[in-house]
């Protein structure tokens, strides 16, 4: 379990996130919605300390350097080394996790060998995503966050991804943020929003709850 | 975790190819003096010759005078040598000595005043700012602490920094081999083999060690000004202003430092000169070179602890 007590992070005189208390439960897919520019990536941000923030957030009541290496973030513009090739990338940020031919058979399910060969600059914002997803694969963190992941991604790739979501819940904390409600409509079990600039705990079960994100942002969001 | 993290970088630098690259750059400097020597020693072999013919052309004493002493007189023109074949062939067999496999390796780190602060610079920056320019700083700050990975990052610059050294030093010491055996067939060595003991100031391991330090210093340096800049470029031209245009300081002077310790260390018998240092001390030139490496360290650690990973 992730918990935020007193969470507040603040650019300047401009408040991000003011005094949010809540919990992100284990083992369960979080989705945390908010419009453009509201601090969505920014509260990744801080849950890997990468910005100073106000208050305090643990990992299963563990700071966040004593469970790094359990951590994957796979960030919206997917860095990888563009110079070097899809498998090197993977060789590299997979940590000697998986050997070079399980690199190989975890990254073929999702790209072509003769591209994953390729400089990562030649590849398209979605064959990028996919990359990064194999990285999950490979590494298998406990706590995943994913800063809108269905960007860029095909419709066939989508599919895939949502029924990869929902596998990788079994073993691990899955914190998502994105747009594009209608593939996250079937996947969250916990709904996070944003509202006047705190991070508030919409639904503990949203499926249960018989709405879509779409009508729960527009009733409740605006 | 960390022995992970220093793997990664490691493997970071084998593949962006900067180790190879940092390598055949000081390799091909290495070669540069391998052929400046090669060419001083036929040049002044030449200019012995020249002056041997007229002996003999003139019917003149050649071994009288070469038993005699040679004298140099430096006036503004230019220099006055008295008594030049024993000049020229003193010449021939101090640079022969500074080819030979004796002193190869020092005369290598002679030069390590000249060519180390940019090489090294070179590396440095580049070890700074590769994450930087791919933004994967905020991949490798997720599984790793900024001052973790910032830590690591100088360990494997200093790892780095001695294995490319000592490579360096081997291949073209091999080189260096080949040149002076190729020098048999060009001049008669065993005529030239001075008589004159030419000592040395220092140990050889003082010698690796002053060189590894330069190193060492120009390659955080390098570091801290990519992490300054956020750029290769402007950091290349920064250490090539400071050490090859902006003229000496004074004692406080970084290279005035370097330049005071390496008259001490080295003996520069070859083809490797430095211009005298402004007057210092052992003190003074120590302590200017440790000041430097620890503010260019703790600059590099507090922008690296203070720098968001998205800043780039």
């Amino acid at each position: 379990m992730i918990q935020c007590m007193d969470l507040s992070k603040s650019y300047s005189k401009k408040c991000v996130i003011d005094k949010s208390n809540f919990e992100i439960e284990s083992n369960k897919i979080s989705f945390l919605m908010g419009a453009n520019g509201t601090g969505k990536t920014t509260f990744i941000k801080c849950l890997m300390k990468m910005e100073n923030y106000k208050g305090k957030i643990t990992f299963d009541c563990k700071n966040i350097n004593q469970v790094r290496e359990k951590c994957l973030v796979i960030w919206d513009d997917c860095p990888f080394y563009t110079n070097l090739s899809g498998i090197t990338n993977l060789m590299l940020f997979g940590e000697n996790k998986k050997s070079k031919k399980q690199i190989i058979e975890i990254a073929t399910k999702r790209l072509e060998y003769a591209l994953l060969k390729n400089n990562v600059k030649t590849y398209s914002y979605g064959q990028k995503k996919k990359l990064a997803l194999a990285l999950v694969e490979i590494l298998q963190p406990k706590y995943l966050f994913m800063d809108e992941i269905s960007n860029g991604l095909d419709f066939d790739m989508m599919k895939e991804l949502k029924d990869d979501i929902k596998r990788w819940a079994e073993t691990m904390t899955i914190f998502l943020t994105g747009h594009q409600f209608s593939f996250y409509n079937e996947l969250v079990d916990s709904l996070f929003a944003f509202k006047d600039e705190q991070i508030v705990l919409l639904e503990e079960n949203f499926s249960s709850c018989g709405e879509t994100l779409e009508e729960i942002y527009d009733k409740r969001m605006h | 975790m960390i022995k992970e993290c220093i793997n990664q970088e490691l493997r970071c630098g084998i593949n962006s190819k900067i180790y190879y690259i940092t390598l055949i750059l000081l390799s091909a400097l290495f070669g540069i003096i391998l052929f400046m020597n090669y060419n001083a020693v036929i040049d002044t072999h030449e200019a012995y010759l020249k002056y041997e013919n007229y002996y003999k052309s003139n019917g003149l004493d050649l071994e009288s005078d070469l038993k005699g002493e040679y004298k140099v007189e430096k006036h503004k023109g230019g220099e006055r040598i008295e008594n030049p074949i024993v000049y020229y062939k003193e010449s021939v067999g101090k640079y022969l000595y500074s080819a030979s496999p004796k002193y190869l390796v020092s005369e290598f780190l002679e030069a390590s005043t000249l060519f180390f602060p940019l090489v090294f610079g070179i590396l440095g920056l580049f070890v700074s700012t590769y994450d930087i320019r791919h933004k994967t700083l905020k991949h490798k700050t997720v599984r790793n602490s900024r001052s973790v990975l910032g830590a690591v990052k100088h360990l494997t610059l200093m790892l780095s920094s001695f294995a490319i050294l000592i490579i360096a030093l081997i291949i073209s010491f091999i080189i260096g081999l080949i040149v002076y055996q190729s020098l048999y067939s060009s001049v008669p060595v065993a005529d030239f083999i001075s008589k004159t003991a030419y000592t040395s100031s220092s140990s050889i391991i003082t010698k690796i060690a002053f060189g590894y330090m330069i190193a060492l210093l120009f390659s955080e340096i390098g570091y801290t000004l990519g992490i300054l800049f956020k750029n290769m470029t402007v950091g290349i031209v920064t250490i090539f202003l400071y050490t090859f245009v902006i003229p000496d300081l004074g004692s406080f002077d970084l290279r005035t430092s370097i330049k005071f310790l390496a008259k001490k260390v080295f003996d520069f018998y070859g083809v490797v000169s430095i211009e005298a240092p402004i007057n210092t001390s052992y003190i003074k030139a120590g302590s200017v070179i440790l000041v430097a490496f620890v503010i260019s360290g703790i600059i590099s650690m507090i922008i690296t602890a203070k720098r968001s990973s998205f800043d780039c």
